[in-house]
């Protein structure tokens, strides 16, 4: 059994512990409790025929000071960006999340999926196509999910996890 | 009597005395002399002394196993011997007793304690706090005795859990735990427990090498020892003695000692982890107390003992507190309140945050609703900036510029909303838009269709009604096949006409024909004759000129009617000849000076219908 750590990014209200509540507990709720510092929950699934278990680090959304603080990114396998749909300040903060991944040691390897979410209210998002495009060119999976429907939501972190059990048989190779 | 007789007797050499010795031999034999010896021994005290020395332990276990008076009669003789030793010089006893002493004490102290809980139990019977309420609960809940449950939550403690979490990823490697104890999924804890010793190092900021070693929570302690790669945390249940921070820091050494590779190159498998289970499960150690009888010569001594304790325990636990997190009861329920408190708070300014961000969104979505509904506008992209909006797109050079038609809307900075409008800073490309209205604002534009011309646009349709002149005609047909989107043109209700010639001076000629209705030759009382030197009438014949000059131009034809007036005095029949002639008069003058014949006509209204001695003109161009 192979376990890894996931961090859960992004601005806050986005979604973050909804999605991690849905995938872990299939449970939605409309109430808004904001975390405060990390709530940590586990998931077990199988990718590719191989075990895994999932420690979901949810880290609190904060950007009006923003500072995620990196020693809850340390050691981390691989990472969800949230962007909520409806808000377009939610892209920005996502993107600086981004870079500051890529800019951690090690960060080129650290797997990051896009969660587009809040799904369920396309109507009113306002994600213009460049913004998808800047996305999209990161190289990184760009998924849309809701929380509230369970859309997307095993997609997104099935995509991650596919993408560890790739970069560890990379790095496995490179050892042996 | 022996003895007064017994030192003189050999000294006695009497004839009655060796008589008597003589009786005394036969009677007493050889014994009289041991009788002798024996008393010599009982009359000289260190003989005697000796002799008891010899038995007196066997004595005294005798007669103790025969009845208590023994212990009776000599238990005073001890007590004091005991007080004056100690009066002497205490430090003999208490050397002497101190290989006993530490456990004894340690027993004695609960044992004092609950005798101490005891005495005040029906004080704390009373007692509604919430902390005495629990333990009674527990008391009731589990079959003991309050008092014990009391010292349960004061002295006892218990390893329950062991936790070892690689120190970078905060996963789990390995995990023990006491076969009662009640643990909640360890992964997740070890993941918490990582994050909480983050949160603590980060927030306040403490230097260096030191970091969190203890946290807690109630009666539940967490020690922390960390080592270069992982970090071994023990859940302990009460009050957790100084050794077993040794203990785990051990524990903590030979795990590195021993999985220093694995350690290293830890990549997310934890299997390898089992071949130091043991090593945990030496660390779910516990103490339990127990129950002994106070020996009640104990108690001075005790009571001593027990208060310098306290003292020491006092200082070691203050100096054990600066490296651990622990809040007292009041105080954790204040500081969580108080979190709670800036929680909700936060919770709410985020809340509302997000509700005015997304309305100010939901405004600004409608602001480009409103510009791209606008014909010849297309918003391509927009952007956020400090103070408002770019937006970025297509405008077709013969649309309405946005800033001409679009609402402003207050701006809403990350601070709050402040009394400003957003700026919207466009920038647009020029291009040629398709949209119907757009279609046909151009070519109203490029065609000019006259006002009895109308165009249309039904679907890829165009059509054109209404009368228009065959040149415009060929126009349209130029341009109607450029039109964007337009596959056909209907004119089958389109009548052509003749064309109108271009008539520059028209307006020219319309002032001239005006003037020259307006002026009049005014004549004298029955006079006919012309002044041929009267400048008002030398003035209209050089606007008549003009006019025929310009008609000419213009390919137009003129026609003068002159008619003749006069006033009311005199017979009609003489007013009719005198205006006929005034007209005529007034004709003649014009051909002489050379305007032609033809184009002018007499009027057929004579004499003094105007009752004014005058000629008038009627000017028309055609
Ligand atoms: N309609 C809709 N609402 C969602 C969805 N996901 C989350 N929400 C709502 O958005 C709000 C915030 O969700 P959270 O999951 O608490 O957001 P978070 O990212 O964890 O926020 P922080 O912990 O403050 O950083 C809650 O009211 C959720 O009910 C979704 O997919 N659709
Ligand atoms: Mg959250």
């Amino acid at each position: 059994m192979i376990q890894k750590k996931i961090c859960m990014l992004g601005s806050f209200s986005v979604g973050k512990t909804s999605l991690v509540k849905q995938y872990v507990e299939s449970v939605f709720s409309d109430k808004y409790h904001t975390t405060l510092g990390v709530k940590v929950d586990k998931k077990q699934l199988t990718v590719q025929g191989q075990a895994m278990t999932l420690m979901l680090w949810d880290i609190a959304g904060d950007d009006d000071f923003f500072k995620v603080r990196p020693t809850h990114l340390r050691g981390m396998a691989g990472t969800i960006i949230v962007i909520d749909g409806t808000r377009r300040y939610t892209f920005d903060v996502a993107m600086s999340l981004y870079k500051m991944v890529k800019a951690l040691p090690d960060g080129h390897n650290i797997p990051v999926v896009f969660a587009l979410n809040k799904a369920d209210m396309k109507s009113q998002w306002v994600l213009s196509e460049e913004m998808l495009l800047v996305l999209k060119e990161t190289g990184s999976a760009v998924i849309e999910s809701s929380a509230k429907d369970d859309l997307g939501v095993d997609e997104l972190f099935s995509t991650l996890a596919g993408k560890l059990v790739l970069t560890g048989n990379i790095s496995k190779g490179a050892i042996g | 009597m022996y003895s007064e007789n017994n030192t003189s007797a050999p000294l006695a050499p009497e004839p009655q005395a060796h008589d008597m010795q003589r009786l005394r031999d036969l009677l007493l034999g050889k014994d009289y002399e041991s009788l002798l010896e024996l008393r010599r021994q009982i009359n000289t005290p260190e003989l005697h002394s000796e002799q008891i020395a010899r038995v007196v332990s066997e004595a005294l276990q005798l007669r103790a196993s025969q009845d208590e008076t023994l212990s009776e009669v000599l238990s005073p003789t001890i007590e004091n011997a005991l007080s004056r030793s100690i009066e002497s010089d205490p430090q003999r006893l208490a050397n002497a007793l101190y290989p006993v002493m530490g456990p004894a004490i340690r027993q004695s102290i609960q044992e004092a304690l609950a005798q101490t809980f005891d005495t005040f139990n029906q004080l704390l019977e009373q007692s509604l706090s919430p902390k005495f309420l629990g333990w009674r609960f527990d008391a009731w809940r589990t079959g003991r005795s309050y008092s014990e449950v009391v010292l349960l939550n004061t002295l006892e403690y218990q390893v329950e859990q062991v936790f070892l979490i690689h120190s970078d990823t905060g996963l789990l490697l390995r995990h023990a735990e006491a076969p009662q104890a009640i643990s909640k999924d360890p992964d997740m804890v070890s993941g918490m427990l990582t994050a909480i010793q983050d949160f603590i190092a980060d927030s306040f900021s403490i230097q260096g090498d030191a970091s969190l070693k203890r946290l807690r929570l109630g009666e539940l302690s967490v020690l922390i020892e960390r080592g270069p790669r992982a970090v071994l945390a023990a859940v302990v249940r009460g009050n957790p003695p100084g050794d077993l921070v040794e203990l785990l820091t051990e524990t903590q050494e030979s795990i590195h000692q021993q999985m220093a590779h694995t350690l290293v190159n830890y990549e997310g498998d934890s299997e390898p982890f089992v071949r130091i289970h043991h090593l945990l499960e030496d660390c779910l150690v516990s103490q339990r107390q127990q129950r002994v009888k106070t020996k009640p010569w104990f108690a001075g001594l005790l009571l001593l003992t027990l208060l310098s304790l306290v003292a020491y325990w006092g200082y070691q636990h203050h100096r054990a507190g600066q490296d651990e997190l622990a809040l007292g009861q009041s105080e954790q329920q204040a500081a969580a309140q108080s979190l709670q408190d800036e929680l909700e708070q936060k919770k709410k300014l985020q809340q509302l945050a997000a509700q005015a961000e997304r309305e100010q969104e939901q405004v600004f979505r409608e602001r480009i609703k409103q510009i791209n509904a606008e014909p010849g506008v297309v918003v391509v992209n927009t952007d956020k900036t400090e103070t408002g909006y770019r937006i970025e797109g297509l405008l077709d050079p013969l649309a309405r510029h946005p800033d001409t038609f679009v609402e402003r809307m207050p701006l809403l900075t990350r601070v709050g909303v402040r009394d400003v409008d957003a700026t919207f800073d466009y920038s647009f490309q020029p291009y040629v838009s398709a949209e119907p209205a757009m279609v046909m604002k151009r070519a109203h534009l490029v065609l000019q269709p006259a006002k009895n011309t109308v165009l249309n646009l039904r679907d890829s349709v165009f059509v054109v009604s209404g009368v228009a002149e065959q040149g415009w005609r060929n126009k349209l047909e130029n341009y109607w096949r450029n039109m964007p989107g337009v596959t056909t043109l209907d004119v089958s209700r389109l009548k052509v006409a003749e064309p109108t010639p271009v008539r520059e001076h028209t307006a020219a000629i319309n002032r001239l024909v005006d003037t020259i209705n307006r002026a009049k030759y005014l004549f004298g009382a029955g006079r006919t004759d012309v002044d041929e030197t009267s400048p008002r009438l030398n003035q209209q014949l050089r606007h008549i000129k003009e006019l025929l000059r310009l008609a000419q131009v213009n390919e137009q034809a003129v026609r003068i009617i002159l008619t003749g007036n006069t006033d009311q005095s005199g017979s009609a029949r003489i007013n009719e000849q005198v205006s006929a002639d005034r007209a005529v008069n007034v004709r003649d003058f014009l051909i002489g000076r050379g305007v032609p014949a033809a184009i002018i006509s007499l009027g057929k209204k004579r004499g003094s219908e105007v009752n004014e001695r005058s000629v008038t003109y009627w000017v028309r161009v055609y």
